[in-house]
């Protein structure tokens, strides 16, 4: 009772109101008093003062105790009141009581004041406390209610005695079902010796920490946890039970082992990765020798076409110069000798095809104009049959060494992606321009057509593999073509647009 | 010389043959001197357009791709300088679009390579009977 008290005084007589304030302070009472002698001042002084304690008269002129005391319990019931009061009898003093007043005291016997007073003011101090203690002990028991985790309390016999909604929806236990059990029924058998000792190691004051562990459901099911187990302590600090804390962690546990199997996996994914990427590479050379397949023999068909029918009226007209008896020894070797050169040129014709699709050839050195004008002869009766022209211009003793069936692939793939869009576009003088030339001590090779040319957005993927802007495209051509030359021939293969249409430039060192 | 039931009249046409392969005009060339009187050559459509203003045809007969003027473009041409001259085209493909689109530009029949000389024969007959010969 450091503060002074604020006492409002209910006496009508200034002589008993200074007696009673002398005798307070006579029992070193701190306080500060405000006398009223009516109900007006009382109401008022009472809303506005909130005194901590009434000391009240029984009777007064225009006022009395027993209605003071009722307007009090009525606005602040929890404020002691205690009647300071001449003799009124027991009868009337008991009747007080019942009523709820805190105290009486006779003024003819005020040395009971002090103590009185201060009887109330600790009995309303503990009242207070009290209140405050289950206002925490309320809001505590809140927290563990709504607490998303487990919290459970145990005994000193480790038999569940607290049973909080977090671990009933953990374990699928209610607490009808728990309490009073032991707390192992939540353990699986082989933690079951682990908990024991952890307990006694609590008991005997060792600190434990939290742990991750395994404890069982009410189904059966299996729980990975985070648990922290406590000593609970009264004010001696002796242990009077344990309050256990967990954490459902599967979800942490279960990403846990899916990484760790990531990372076991990891390298066999790499070599996995690894040799997918080469079977790309091969299927890529597969694809593009059978798209490369399918030119040879267009250029096949179209180089055999005219022979065939040449042939073939050469046959027929031996009916008409027998009929006309034309039919000489003669025009019989002139038969003979057409026909064969017709027969030798096919001939040759399929050998010669035979070794543009072989791939297991060995690098020599070569004339690059005598390579350029060779390939050129086979594909010409195909772009013949597409109205192409091809004009050249070809200097001679420029040699480089490479593969020539490659180097010649590469010459026809660039010849067809310019005939391709020669037709496709239906250019109305579709030429092809074809150049062999030294250059800065380079061997270079031309090929330009009059398409259009390659639109802007196209050319930054044009030698991507699978890249294509035709329906029956494969896109692998150009890919591939620079895949030669870089590296098996050590050049460059570049693209520009002219004026007209696309340029393509290969460039390679000269063989001296 | 005895008489051969085999051999036939030369039909009295003049027929424009135009080829730029040397070897099937030669071969072709000489089919065309057992059946018909007056035979013209042409290398291209250039010079079959200029041969075919220069002389009179009853027949264009022609290949389609060549230098310079291809077939079509060449009978366009000579159709709008005699729309009812019969024109024969010698050509490899057999699909069904072409013929029609050719036959959309006025070409009046076909003859698919490797060419069956019977036939070839069988149309010269018809077009020379049509202009009554």
């Amino acid at each position: 009772m450091q503060n002074p008290i604020q006492i409002l005084m209910v006496e009508d007589v200034p002589t008993d109101a200074e007696i009673i304030q002398y005798e307070l302070t006579r029992s070193r009472i701190t306080f500060h008093a405000t006398v009223v002698d009516n109900e007006t001042d009382f109401r008022e002084n009472l809303s506005r003062n909130k005194p901590d304690l009434i000391l009240s008269d029984y009777s007064l002129p225009s006022f009395d105790g027993i209605s003071a005391f009722l307007i009090l319990k009525k606005v602040r019931p929890e404020t002691p009141f205690i009647f300071v009061s001449g003799e009124i009898g027991e009868d009337l003093a008991i009747e007080a009581m019942k009523l709820g007043v805190t105290d009486y005291v006779f003024k003819d016997r005020l040395q009971r004041l002090g103590p009185a007073v201060k009887r109330a003011m600790s009995e309303l101090d503990e009242k207070n406390r009290r209140r405050e203690m289950e206002n925490q002990i309320l809001f505590l028991a809140s927290m563990v209610e709504s607490s998303e985790d487990a919290i459970i309390g145990v005994d000193l016999e480790l038999r569940v005695f607290s049973w909080n909604e977090g671990a009933m929806r953990m374990s699928g236990y209610t607490p009808e079902d728990v309490i009073g059990k032991p707390v192992n029924i939540l353990t699986p058998d082989e933690h079951r010796n682990e908990e024991r000792l952890q307990f006694e190691s609590l008991a005997r004051g060792e600190k434990l920490g939290h742990f991750e562990t395994v404890r069982v459901r009410k189904d059966g099911r299996r729980l990975d946890v985070s648990l922290s187990i406590s000593p609970v302590r009264n004010h001696s600090s002796a242990i009077i039970g344990y309050s256990l804390i967990a954490r459902d962690i599967s979800e942490r546990i279960r990403t846990q082992r899916q990484l760790e199997e990531l990372n076991r996996n990891l390298e066999r994914r790499i070599r996995e990765e690894v040799d997918k990427n080469r079977e790309k590479d091969l299927l890529l050379i597969r694809q593009s020798r059978l798209s490369g397949m399918a030119e040879l023999i267009r250029n096949i068909s179209h180089y055999w076409r005219q022979p065939l029918n040449a042939l073939g009226i050469i046959i027929q007209n031996i009916r008409y110069n027998y009929d006309t008896g034309e039919l000489s020894s003669g025009y019989i070797d002139s038969i003979i000798n057409r026909t064969m050169d017709i027969l030798q040129n096919l001939s040759r014709s399929i050998d010669d095809f035979r070794i543009f699709s072989k791939s297991d050839e060995e690098k020599t050195v070569f004339d690059t104009s005598e390579l350029v004008e060779h390939a050129i002869s086979f594909v010409r009766p195909a772009y013949r049959s597409d109205f192409v022209e091809i004009h050249g211009r070809f200097t001679p003793g420029i040699l480089i060494s490479g593969m020539p069936n490659e180097f010649s692939n590469v010459l026809i793939n660039l010849l067809n992606n310019a005939r391709e869009a020669l037709v496709d576009r239906k250019i109305a003088d579709p030429v092809i321009e074809l150049e062999v030339r030294a250059e800065n001590g380079k061997a270079v090779l031309v090929v330009r057509d009059n398409a259009g040319g390659i639109a802007p957005e196209i050319q930054e993927h044009i030698f991507e593999p699978y890249f294509t802007t035709r329906e029956k495209g494969t896109g692998i051509g150009l890919y591939m073509s620079k895949m030669m030359i870089e590296q098996n021939m050590h050049g460059y293969l570049t693209f520009r647009n002219t004026a007209e249409g696309a340029e393509f430039r290969v460039e390679l060192p000269v063989v001296s | 010389m005895s008489s051969n039931p085999n051999i036939q009249p030369l039909l009295d046409i003049c027929v424009l043959y135009v080829e730029d392969e040397e070897i099937i005009q030669t071969a072709v060339h000489e089919f065309l001197s057992f059946r018909v009187r007056k035979i013209i050559l042409a290398r291209n459509g250039k010079e079959g357009l200029d041969a075919f203003m220069k002389e009179t045809p009853d027949l264009v007969i022609t290949d389609i791709k060549m230098p310079l003027m291809n077939g079509i473009v060449m009978s366009e041409e000579i159709r709008s300088l005699a729309p009812k001259i019969p024109i024969i085209i010698t050509t490899a493909y057999n699909e069904t679009e072409f013929l029609l689109s050719a036959r959309e530009i006025g070409i009046n029949d076909f003859l698919i390579k490797p060419l069956n000389l019977n036939k070839f024969s069988e149309l010269l007959e018809k077009y020379a009977r049509e202009k009554g010969v």
